[in-house]
């Protein structure tokens, strides 16, 4: 009887001992093989990797400031870009905002007497919001060679907006005839890139269109706002965010500037930048010690 | 996963102390077998209580009951050497229960956990939305593990439970093949009960 006590202490004593060994292993196993697996990969792939992701830094012409971008860039470089659509306007003066278009969105344009944006396209920008952010985007650049970063909103009201409740609505605006039409396309006489949703995000200078473009890619991605806002419609709120990227691609100095509406919206925009980071290394021609950035996230639920 | 740890330990225990404990050769010492089948009359059963005392084990505590009880009527001498027969049965069993109970609960153990996991990532949803992929992945991730754990552990130990188990009754039964050779060969003359009793049962 003793020995078999003896004999299960002894084998409760191994046991710990091979648990211990284990996990001891599995840890040194982890870290061990980690680099082992991930180092020829980077080795290997590096230059390949690199190619995948690297942005296309144009070198900027001597010219290039007096001259149009391309109409079919898609490189955010200034405002005439930014607002360019297919049809751009040709009696607007270069550098406005805005351009005759065709958009598939049946949405509005123009004043903020239009009516607010309807429910029927996926990611509707507020009128208000969009005119109210479009100004400062453009005339507000905080940083020389990068302007201004904005978020509008990432998430929207679910179509709930048939188009009879739209053409019948009374405030439309002198182009209401439109809205009852079957065309498939929607001509937008002041068409606004920003209400194409999403993050807008310019530059003046050219050099940098693409770092930014990058990094607005980047935070885009990580927007999740809470179903209170995307599905329920329920908070809104708009959050200003700073930070600084250093020019290995690190972020600090994150820091809220201020934020109205609900909290989880300013936790949103935090997260999302937090995780973007780290960002793509700063351009070598950068010409300050860090790039600092700041953003206008606007949560906006819009609602007849 | 503390509590896991602790299934993990000890199934682990349990599968090598009955690794060592359960070979044949320990339990059905080829010494004492080969002395049994080699034994032609009451007349021998001196050294095989000799030999019982120099070899232990659980064939050789029921030889030596049979030996010891061979002048008992048959039917006296095969209930008591069905009690010792029991005994040793039941030691070799010892700890099969631990394995069993281990195979049960680590899997619920693992689920529990999973569960728990769950509700804290659906409190980080209720706060800051299912947006947050990294910090819900993570969560989700966790809470899984302890599923995966409970299996791996509870898998394995329902294995060797089936195992050991089976080996430790084809061990009993063999004990008891041996103990009733040796009961029929050494037991007095003229007791004529029925054969077909299980002497370990």
């Amino acid at each position: 009887m003793g020995l078999r006590q003896d004999s299960f202490t002894l084998a409760l004593v191994v046991s710990l001992i091979a648990h211990l060994l284990f996990l001891s292993l599995w840890g040194a196993t982890r870290q061990l093989h980690l680099p082992a697996i991930v180092r020829p990969r980077t080795a290997a792939e590096a230059k390949e990797q690199e190619k995948r992701l690297e942005f296309e830094l144009v070198e900027t012409p001597s010219n290039a400031r007096n001259e149009l971008p391309s109409a079919r860039t898609h490189l955010l470089s200034d405002k005439s870009t930014r607002a360019r659509d297919l049809y751009p306007a040709k009696d607007k003066p270069v550098g406005d905002a805005y351009s005759e278009g065709q958009s598939p969105y049946r949405t509005f344009s123009g004043g903020l007497s239009s009516p607010a944006g309807p429910e029927s396209r996926p990611q509707p920008q507020p009128q208000a919001a969009s005119e109210s952010s479009r100004p400062a985007a453009a005339e507000r650049p905080l940083e020389p060679g990068v302007a201004v970063a904005e978020e509008a909103s990432e998430r929207r009201q679910r179509a709930r907006f048939s188009p009879e409740v739209l053409a019948a609505h009374p405030g439309g605006s002198s182009r209401a005839g439109l809205f009852g039409s079957d065309d498939a396309t929607y001509r937008q006489v002041t068409f606004s890139a920003e209400e194409l949703g999403g993050v807008t995000l310019n530059t003046y200078a050219w050099d940098f269109a693409p770092y930014v473009l990058e990094m607005k890619r980047k935070i885009r991605q990580n927007i999740y706002p809470p179903p209170a806002f995307t599905r329920l419609g329920i908070i809104s709120g708009e959050t200003v965010l700073r930070f600084r990227v250093l020019p290995d691609g690190q972020m600090t100095n994150l820091e809220v500037l201020g934020y109205t509406g609900h909290p989880s919206l300013k936790e949103t925009s935090v997260v999302a930048v937090m995780n973007a980071a780290p960002f793509k290394p700063l351009p070598k021609s950068f010409p300050e010690e860090y790039l600092e950035l700041t953003w206008t996230f606007i949560y906006s639920v819009t609602r007849q | 996963m503390i509590p896991l740890a602790l299934c993990s330990v000890l199934a682990l225990a349990v599968v090598i102390q009955k690794s060592l404990v359960l070979r044949r050769k320990r339990i059905l010492v080829p010494e004492i077998v080969g002395w049994i089948e080699g034994l032609r009359g009451p007349e021998e059963a001196a050294y095989g209580l000799e030999l019982c005392r120099t070899v232990k084990g659980p064939l050789a505590t029921l030889v030596a009951a049979v030996l010891e009880n061979r002048h008992l009527e048959r039917a006296e001498a095969k209930e008591l050497i069905a009690d010792v027969g029991r005994q040793q049965a039941r030691l070799l069993e010892r700890g099969l229960v631990i394995l069993e109970t281990v195979a049960g609960v680590a899997p619920l153990l693992g689920l529990f956990g999973t569960v728990i996991g769950m509700i804290k990532v659906f409190d980080i949803i209720s706060r800051i939305g299912v947006g947050q992929a990294s910090a819900l992945s993570g969560g989700i991730s966790e809470a899984l593990i302890t599923t995966a754990a409970g299996l791996s552990i509870g898998i394995p130990s329902l294995v060797f439970y089936n195992y050991f188990a089976s080996k430790a009754e084809d061990l009993v039964s063999d004990m008891e093949k041996y103990s009733s050779a040796l009961l029929h060969k050494v037991s007095a003359p003229g007791s004529h009960e029925s054969r077909g009793d299980n002497a370990l049962s």
